[in-house]
């Protein structure tokens, strides 16, 4: 009789072992794949949001104390969208900078004949995610920065005015583009402009 | 041996359900994320891809009156930006269709001048300077070389020219616009207009206008014809040669007055070829008074030479200039003791070898009397 159990309990012992183990291992790769899948999908929101945006300089401005920038931004699909601006300075050119230094800015958008201010919200920069040269977002880490909402309808030109007095002379000024997603900011777009002496 | 065989089993079978179960699962979940995220970022491509096509083929010209939109797709301007710094924003933007145009009016604005920059909702940018046809700044021309007839039309600011003959070269079929200085009336001969009057002119022949250097100034006199050829004996190697002569008189043209120092004689005669022969050109510019034939004055033509090799035959232009001190020379002051009016004529004489056809012209002639 006790020789016919003990095979049974090894086995049911075994079996139970090796599905322990099989559903721990299930649930690992449940986990990595759900981490994988949430990444997945923000590269894949970023990047579509980043297809559909342009940006470019439509006019600057420099005078003896300022630069004024008024920035276009097109949504290509038309579509109402949040996007948040921000501004640094950087020793090289477009995604060579490897220092962002923030730039305090006065921004205002265009509508109905107006330039008005828009909405100002500091952001920690661990929440918010430039794209590295390898293409990894990682976080910002300036301490906050400042960046601005600007809600796209339609019309697409942003003033950004930056005291003179803030630049290096061989500094660029970086107008960067952000969405946000679940909290955090990632970069979508950049551009890069220097006040020619 | 059996129960060990059963033991081994279980657990084999124990690990395959395990394995496959997590190759059923995790795989076809890996495999749908990768999808989806290829399939947004290749959409998103795809329609960026379109929109830079699009964004790039915008073209805009314009008229000084009209903004025209000559490229291959429709444009819409968001704004414009004006010269003193003023903002313009359209709502709805206007649209310019493919091939259209329209007014600078619609823009708000009476002179496009006013303007700084266009903006388009594809985000191009156009500067207005880039609209407008460039301005062309003609090269100076030195007096008499380079000229071509229809730059000289005028003359009392730049070398007091009196007289000019040119033919104009937008003959409307067979009818010459009244105005223009010289034209050819089928079967009767040539015409000047001087002094608001036409006179025809006395030449020792007369065929259709023509264009021999291809300059788009049609010649005012020009013979082709074979009969005013002279063939003599005596050419290179013996050979016959074949020589042109052509006397073009303008009557009553140059008005010579007693304190009359300086007489000018600007002129463009051209020799066309019809093989790649060389030919030999003398000009002379006479002035013979016209009721006295006996006062006569003459001199060999300074020319500057410019062979053109056309593909039907080269083509040799000559500009070139007379001048006449006649207050300096004793020989020429004999026009100031003999005022009035006096006929010019223009001798050409072309030589070549005897199988080439020579054909002669003179699309312009101008008088500067000082």
């Amino acid at each position: 009789m006790l020789k016919g159990i003990s095979p049974v309990l090894t086995t049911t012992i075994l079996v139970g072992a090796v599905l322990v183990i099989g559903i721990s291992f299930m649930s690992y790769a449940v986990v990595l794949s759900n981490t994988q899948r949430v990444e997945v999908y923000i590269r894949s929101l970023v990047a579509d949001e980043a297809l559909n945006t342009l940006i470019y300089i439509e006019k600057d401005i420099v005078s003896d104390s300022t630069v004024s920038l008024y920035v276009g931004i097109v949504n290509i699909l038309n579509k109402d969208t949040t996007y948040y601006i921000t501004t640094f300075k950087t020793d090289r050119y477009g995604l060579q900078a490897k220092v962002y230094k923030p730039l305090t800015t006065s921004m205002k958008y265009f509508n109905e004949g107006v330039f008005t201010d828009l909405n100002r919200i500091i952001v920690d920069s661990s929440k918010a995610y430039i794209v590295s040269l390898s293409g990894d977002y990682i976080p910002l880490s300036t301490g906050t920065v400042e960046v601005y909402e600007y809600r796209y309808r339609h019309t697409g030109l942003v003033s950004i005015t930056i005291n003179k007095e803030l630049l290096g002379s061989d500094d660029y000024i970086v107008v960067m583009l952000l969405t946000n997603v679940g909290g955090d900011y990632y970069e979508l777009l950049q551009l890069s402009y220097q006040v020619k002496s | 041996m059996k129960s060990r065989l059963s033991k081994g089993q279980a657990e084999i079978i124990g690990g395959l359900i395990v394995v496959s179960t997590l190759l059923l699962i995790v795989i076809p979940l890996i495999m749908n994320l990768m999808t989806t995220s290829t399939t947004i970022t290749t959409r998103g491509y795809t329609i960026r891809s379109q929109f830079e096509i699009s964004r790039w083929s915008e073209k805009l010209i314009s008229n000084k009156t009209h903004i025209i939109n000559p490229s291959s797709v429709d444009i819409e301007i968001v704004r414009i930006w004006l010269k003193d710094g003023t903002l313009k924003e359209f709502n709805p933007w206007i649209k310019i269709p493919i091939t259209s145009s329209i007014p600078i009016e619609v823009l708000g604005i009476n002179n496009i001048s006013e303007i700084d920059i266009i903006v388009t909702s594809r985000g191009r940018v156009f500067k207005i300077e880039e609209l407008l046809p460039p301005i062309i700044i003609p090269p100076i021309q030195y007096p008499p070389l380079g000229l071509r007839s229809e730059d000289i039309i005028g003359g009392q600011n730049i070398y007091n020219v009196s007289h000019i003959i040119y033919a104009n070269y937008s003959r409307d079929g067979t009818t010459w616009h009244p105005g223009y200085a010289g034209f050819y009336v089928d079967g009767d001969g040539w015409y000047i207009n001087l002094n608001g009057t036409w006179v025809k002119i006395d030449k020792t022949g007369e065929e259709a206008y023509t264009d021999l250097d291809n300059n788009k100034a049609r010649e005012l006199v020009v013979l082709l014809n074979t009969t005013d050829y002279s063939v003599v004996k005596g050419g290179l190697q013996g050979n016959n040669i074949k020589i042109l002569y052509i006397n073009i008189t303008f009557k009553d043209l140059v008005y010579v007055s007693n304190i009359t120092s300086f007489i000018t004689v600007f002129l463009k005669p051209l020799v066309g070829l019809s093989t790649q022969a060389d030919a030999y050109v003398y000009i002379e510019v006479s002035l013979t008074k016209s009721d006295n034939r006996t006062i006569s004055i003459s001199s060999p033509a300074t020319l500057s030479y410019t062979k053109v090799a056309r593909v039907e035959a080269p083509t040799v232009i000559y500009q070139g200039y007379i001048m006449f001190p006649i207050a300096q020379f004793v020989g020429y002051s004999i026009l100031q003791q003999n005022p009035g009016y006096y006929d010019l004529t223009v001798l050409i004489a072309a030589e070549a070898e005897s199988d080439t056809d020579i054909r002669c012209s003179l699309e312009y002639v101008g008088v500067a009397i000082y």
